[in-house]
């Protein structure tokens, strides 16, 4: 034991005061740093020598500079962020649609529906009047219109997040290959030894990549010996030390759009996407959006195929002249609930009446829809056969599979009635709307350029407006098609699906951001830099340096006196 | 939304605490911009999901507050136009009680024959004023037209006046699903349709396989559902919920006969017979399945029936409706099946026209080896009543069979067929040797080779109904002719309605040499006819005593009639047919209506020239005159008539009928003040008072109507309020408690600011 080698232990106190310095320095700089994990020096005893048969210590090491994670907190984090960015997308979703379909908006689809049937009772008000009936199917049109305008902005919405999910797609790749990088640096730096001096800034650099990553798919890492950690997605890896696996973008079709969906490039397997942006999206986009779609088409088909089932045993102020089905038939020699119509016939019967606008009389011709399976099953050619045996009527089947009626007669116009079928409506004669989804329901051009055949009579051509006694109620009638569910219920449960899912997911959203919120908060309580702490340590290291440099002063005095012998 | 995060327990970062005070001002700020927004608004929830409850509430009560609307809409609307009406009314009924006076002021000795003419004169004035509230036109709409609320419904036509309307109510909603009638037809104001013609004869047509379901019951339809049908050992299900047709019942039940046997459906006129096989006995008993009345009506419902069959259906009452078959209308056909063993076999052979006759006639498949297929011969004997069919036994089918009988003479009174009601029958299976009879038709054929005479405005129009084939076709004869007729089937449809459109004048339906339309019921004149109901209600005055009329045979032998207790036509032509003295062939004159028009007809044969064939009045009775048989103010007949041999004293129609309208009214009594008739005037006077009295009852149920709908529209004004208020209290914003909220918030908010101010200062850097 010297003063040379006290001397010596002075020396190593100081700089290992030093660099506890700079650590706290360190710390304090990046304070306000997010995703930063506060650093310290683990100080221990140096090594102790025997003089002289007693055990003297040899000062202060540094065991290591170690950051205060814990990962199995950041996984946890990580699977958390994947959550309430994955709800949350949902539920922006659900209210940008909300925004659009609102049952509270103005107008809303309630409004038009309403407006609409509103319009068909004030024709019975003045059946006589061709401006009321030219209003009601203005009112159609509006509703269509309204329903179509809905049906697209909601498409126009799941292309605007197909695009975002070609553009997320790209930022996992982005990530997965600076996730690669980083583990072969972090690897190494450290060589391999794990525990030891940690290569503490890239290791913050990668921890901030797998919490981007996180936030747009859902995933599992898994820390190596080496130091680099291994990311996963399901059951397949997406890095694996520097090795790393790209994701692609596959284009598919789904309810009449182009749609993205994300395949691991190399196996060509879908990802998860249970969670996260990228799940969010793809959710939103198939689930929110393409949910509600279906539920507006079935809505718009029921509409149009019950409403036309009303309207079709109607009569106009005038008949037609000539008509021609707006639905073709996929086959017209196959029997008609065969034949690939919008909607499907039932055995019946249906009434032609042709009508002589000059003597004012009625020709009622029967025409029998039979397709119980037996044999004679009514096809649209027979049908057309049985139609062009009336007199004053020509009939026949078009190219494109539409039945074609016209009145051999200037004098005479036809009209139908009483149709227990469905036929009139399946083949689209004397409908009031035409298409069956939300996209495609308009009114009948017939309609739409002659409103006089508004078909609000059942006795008979201009006769009574029974039918549209029938048409105005139409949305308080109870459908045997749907269990005895009204329009109005239809119409509810769209709205109220809508409501209550957006609410759900809102409150879904909200609960995850809570608790990312307080992982992130567990995360800060370990790792975040609390400035009164970092400023205790700087005394402390103050103290420490002010006391070895005390120190040294002693000894040097001693080496003085000695000197000086 | 504000969400509390925990407090981590073990450290606490500078970082977090920072990012929780700003998370807590954000917080804070958010709440205070809802808040803002539903003051500003007024509205409570922004997105619908911000309460989907009440938004669900919301919807509901929106879409009840439009209809309310356009109910309020409808009942001003209609209001406006029945307004209208009352007002047009009341024109009409100081218009009658004005004429009233005229005609009562001439209608005395003291009064001459140029006075009426002046009277007359101030009449045609009236007629053209009523013309023209008839034709009033409100807002679009001829008020008195009925439906045909586009036309103008009165027109003059001669002397007369044509309603071209009908009586059709129009209807608009008074409230949810409830409809009031917001018309008053010219018929029921005006009376301008006379009383329908008919209904005395029963239409209701033959049930036939193409009878629609619907129709059966008087058109009260069948209830959709399943039938059971059992012969005591195994039950089988038939599904009718699909049939349309009776010959789609038939059908099923023919498919789906009980486990090991055969089941038969016929469709008689009234309805259906079912049976089994006779072969395998046991009891046939028809049940239903589940709750619907399908069998019960069906009319075929029996579950106590002894033996295979058959059970025999209730009668269906189908209703008439335009599609009917003439055909069908008054009779039915004589028919008979066929039946053989196996699939498609079985044969239905039809009379082509309805009646007795045609019965009895026996069908017999008789086993020829020298026929061979294909070339199957028929002969047809119409005095034996057969039809024999020589057949090749075994391997003739039913198809060869039907061919043959189709194409042999007997083709000229009989329609061979495949049976429908056989499940799939494409006549491919061969007959069996057998033989069967017609039966089961009835009634007669509708006489249309003669149609109809109307005589209505003085004119007299022959109804051509040869080619019509379905009763719309009868219709639209009747509708189309110039005879100023409105034909319809009657709202029960058991029937055809025949009503005159024109006022002031007679309308009488009588035959054009036929019975077409004593057949349908629609003859004016007939043997029922009561004699009080005769010459407009004037009936047959009679004697006291002694005869009413002689009537002067050719022989010289003066018979006496009296009417007394005679009730009806038929029992004043018994009374000269069956009379004891006027019994010899040779010298009998024997009454009946006539052939062509209306009107009874003396008619005899003897050609002795004693005396000249007449009638004369006795006893100072017009019972002659009102019978039509002797001409107005004279008591003797016209001279008779002669040809082939006969000679006739033809009666004039006596039983004419009218519109009982309010111009018809006028119109009569116009025409008896130029003919300065005093008994016409005074009959006029009596139809401006019943017309009065039609007119007033018509205006007390309108009042009464306008009255229920001023009710109805001040409930809604109230129930809009309510409606109004309940959305209001489901949507809107509560003021009071959003600005309370507000200032809680505002104070929270700003000991939030201060807390972040005195807590980033705080730091031990401070003290150092």
């Amino acid at each position: 034991m010297s003063l040379f080698s006290s001397l010596q232990l002075a020396s190593n106190t100081l700089q290992i005061q030093q660099i506890g310095l700079q650590v706290v320095g360190q710390n304090l700089a990046n304070a306000s740093t997010p995703g930063y994990s506060r650093e310290e020096v683990v100080l221990a005893p140096g090594p102790t020598q025997q003089v002289n048969g007693n055990l003297l210590g040899t000062g202060v090491t540094i065991e290591t500079i170690k950051q205060d994670v814990d990962q199995f907190l950041n996984q946890r984090a990580r699977t958390a962020l994947s959550d309430q960015s994955g709800s949350a997308l949902s539920s922006q979703t659900y209210q940008q649609l909300e925004s659009i379909f609102g049952a509270l908006n103005s107008p809303n689809l309630n409004t038009a529906l309403t407006g609409f049937t509103s319009s068909i009772a004030q024709v019975l008000n003045s059946p006589q009047d061709v401006a009321t009936r030219n209003l009601a199917v203005l009112k159609g049109q509006t509703l269509a219109n309204q329903i179509n305008s809905y049906a697209s902005q909601t498409n126009q919405l799941r292309a605007n997040l197909n695009d975002q999910i070609v553009g997320d797609t790209g930022r996992v790749n982005g990530l997965l290959t600076q996730i690669g990088k980083l583990n072969v640096q972090i690897a190494q730096t450290e060589g391999g030894a794990a525990g030891a001096s940690q290569a503490v800034g890239l290791r913050d650099q990668r921890d901030q990549a797998l919490s981007s990553l996180a936030g747009l798919i859902n995933i599992r890492t898994a820390q190596q010996n080496d130091g680099s950690v291994s990311v996963y997605n399901g059951g397949d890896y997406l890095v694996a030390g520097s090795e790393v696996r790209q994701v692609k973008v596959d284009k598919s079709q789904d309810r009449g759009q182009t749609i993205a969906s994300v395949r691991l490039a190399s196996t060509d397997s879908p990802l998860d996407l249970s969670s996260g942006e990228i799940g969010g999206l793809v959710n939103s986009r198939d689930g929110v959006l393409g949910g509600f779609l279906d539920q507006l088409n079935s809505f718009a088909g029921a509409l149009a195929s019950e409403f036309n089932k009303v309207y079709s045993t109607g009569q106009g102020l005038n008949g037609y002249t000539s008509l021609t089905g707006a639905t073709p038939a996929g086959d017209v020699n196959a029997p008609l609930d065969a034949a690939a119509l919008q909607t499907t016939p039932v055995s019946g019967s249906f009434q032609v009446l042709v009508h002589n606008k000059q003597t004012g009389l009625t020709q009622t011709t029967d025409i029998q829809v039979n397709v119980n399976g037996l044999a004679g099953d009514t096809t649209l050619s027979n049908l057309a056969t049985q139609l062009n045996a009336i007199p004053g009527l020509a009939a026949s089947t078009t190219v494109d599979g539409r039945l074609k009626i016209t009145s051999t007669d200037s004098n005479q116009q036809f009209a139908f009635s009483g149709d227990t079928s469905g036929t009139l409506a399946a083949l689209g004669l004397n409908t009031f709307f035409t298409g069956s989804d939300a996209s495609s329901i308009a009114v009948n051009q017939v309609v739409a350029r002659d409103p006089s055949t508004f078909a609000a009579s059942a006795g008979g051509v201009g006769v009574d407006a029974n039918v549209a006694q029938q048409l105005a109620e139409f949305l308080t009638t109870p459908l045997a098609t749907h269990s005895g569910a009204t329009i109005a219920d239809l119409y509810g449960q769209v709205s109220s699906n809508l409501t209550q899912n957006s609410s759900v997911a809102k409150s879904l959203s909200d609960s995850a951001q809570a608790f990312y919120s307080s992982l992130q908060g567990q995360q800060q309580a370990l790792g975040g830099v609390n400035i009164d702490q970092e400023t205790i340590n700087l005394l402390q290291y103050q103290r420490s340096y002010q006391a070895s440099a005390k120190f040294i002063s002693t000894i040097s005095d001693l080496l003085h006196t000695l000197v000086n012998l | 939304m504000t969400s509390i995060t925990s407090i981590p327990s073990s450290r606490v970062s500078n970082l977090s605490s920072s990012q929780r005070l700003l998370a807590q001002i954000q917080n804070a700020q958010l709440g205070l911009q809802q808040l803002e927004t539903q003051i500003s608004s007024g509205k409570r929830i922004v997105l619908p999901s911000d309460d989907p409850a009440a938004t669900e509430q919301a919807v509901g009560l929106n879409r009840l507050i439009d209809q309310k609307m356009q109910i309020k809409n409808n009942i001003d609307t209609s209001q406006s136009y029945l307004t209208q009406t009352d007002t047009a009314l009341a024109n009409v009924s100081n218009l009658l009680s004005s004429a009233r006076s005229t005609a009562l002021s001439v209608i005395g000795t003291t009064a001459d024959a140029s006075q009426r003419q002046t009277a007359a004169q101030v009449i045609s004035g009236a007629i053209q004023q009523l013309s023209d509230i008839g034709n009033q036109n409100f807002n679009g709409r001829y008020l008195f037209a009925g439906s045909q609320a586009g036309l103008a419904p009165f027109r003059a036509d001669g002397a007369n006046v044509k309603y071209s309307g009908n009586d059709t109510a129009l209807s608009s909603l008074s409230d949810l699903s409830q409809l009031f009638q917001s018309n008053v037809t010219g018929a029921a104001a005006f009376g301008a349709l006379s009383a329908g013609i008919g209904g005395t004869v029963s239409l209701t047509p033959a049930v036939t396989a193409s009878t629609k379901l619907s129709d059966l019951n008087g058109g009260r339809g069948v209830s959709p559902g399943s039938i059971k049908i059992s012969d005591g050992v195994s039950t089988t299900v038939v599904d009718l919920s699909h049939a349309v047709t009776v010959g789609d019942v038939a059908a099923s039940i023919v498919a789906h006969p009980p486990q090991g046997r055969t089941a038969r459906a016929d469709i008689t006129p009234t309805g259906l017979s079912i049976s089994l096989d006779a072969a395998g006995g046991g009891n046939l008993s028809i049940t239903q399945d589940g709750n619907a009345s399908t069998a019960a009506d069906l009319g075929i419902l029996n579950s106590t029936h002894i033996g295979p069959g058959p059970i025999v259906g209730q009668p269906q009452n189908p209703l008439l409706t335009l599609t009917t078959p003439l055909g069908n209308v008054i009779g039915a056909r004589a028919e008979v099946f066929v039946p053989s063993p196996g699939t498609s076999t079985n044969i239905v052979l039809q009379a082509k026209r309805n009646g007795a006759a045609y019965n009895g006639y026996t069908v017999n498949l008789i086993d020829d080896h020298t026929v061979a297929v294909g070339h199957e011969t028929v002969s047809y004997d119409t005095v034996g009543k057969s039809i024999t069919v020589d057949v090749a036994g075994g391997l003739t089918t039913a198809k060869n069979v039907v061919d043959a009988i189709d194409n042999s003479p007997a083709a000229a009174d009989f329609t061979a067929a495949l049976d429908p009601s056989q499940f799939k029958n494409d006549g491919s299976g061969a007959v069996a040797l057998s033989s069967a009879t017609t039966a089961g038709g009835g009634g007669a054929l509708l006489d249309q080779a003669a149609g109809l005479q109307i005589t209505n405005g003085g004119q007299t129009y022959t109804i051509d109904i040869s080619h019509a084939q379905t009763v719309e076709d009868l219709l639209n004869s009747l509708n189309g002719s110039q005879a100023s007729v409105l034909a319809e089937i009657n709202p029960t449809g058991t029937g055809i309605d025949v009503h005159s459109r024109l006022s002031g004048s007679d309308f009488a339906i009588g035959e054009n040499g036929g019975v077409t339309a004593t057949q349908l019921g629609l003859r004016t004149l007939t043997g029922a006819s009561q004699l009080s109901d005769l010459n407009h209600g004037a009936g047959v005055p009679t004697a006291s005593s002694g005869a009413d009329f002689l009537i002067q045979r050719k022989d010289g032998y003066q018979l006496r009639v009296r009417l007394s207790g005679a009730k009806t036509v038929q029992d004043a032509i018994d009374k000269i047919n069956n009379d004891p003295n006027n019994q010899i062939a040779a010298s009998k004159v024997t009454a009946q209506l006539a052939a062509s028009g209306n009107g009874i007809v003396l008619t005899t044969t003897d050609t002795s020239s004693v005396s000249p064939f007449a009638v004369i009045e006795q006893n100072g009775s017009t019972a002659a005159e009102s019978l039509g048989l002797v001409p107005a103010g004279r008591t003797q007949s016209n001279p008779s008539t002669a040809s082939a041999g006969a000679e006739t004293i033809a009666g004039k129609d006596v039983n004419p009928q009218e519109t009982t309208s309010a111009f018809n009214a006028l119109i009569r009594l116009k025409t008896a003040l130029q003919s300065n008739d005093t008994a016409g005037i005074t009959r006029a006077v009596g139809l401006i008072d019943s017309s009065s009295n039609q007119l007033n009852l018509t205006r007390a149920e309108l009042g009464a109507r306008e009255e229920s709908l001023t009710a109805i529209s001040t409930s809604l004004a109230n129930e809009q309020n309510n409606l109004q208020s309940s959305l209001s209290s489901t949507v809107d914003t509560d003021i009071a408690a959003a600005i309370t909220q507000l200032t809680a918030l505002q104070t929270s908010f700003t000991a939030t600011l201060q807390l972040t101010a005195a807590l980033s200062k705080l730091t031990l850097l401070n003290y150092l």
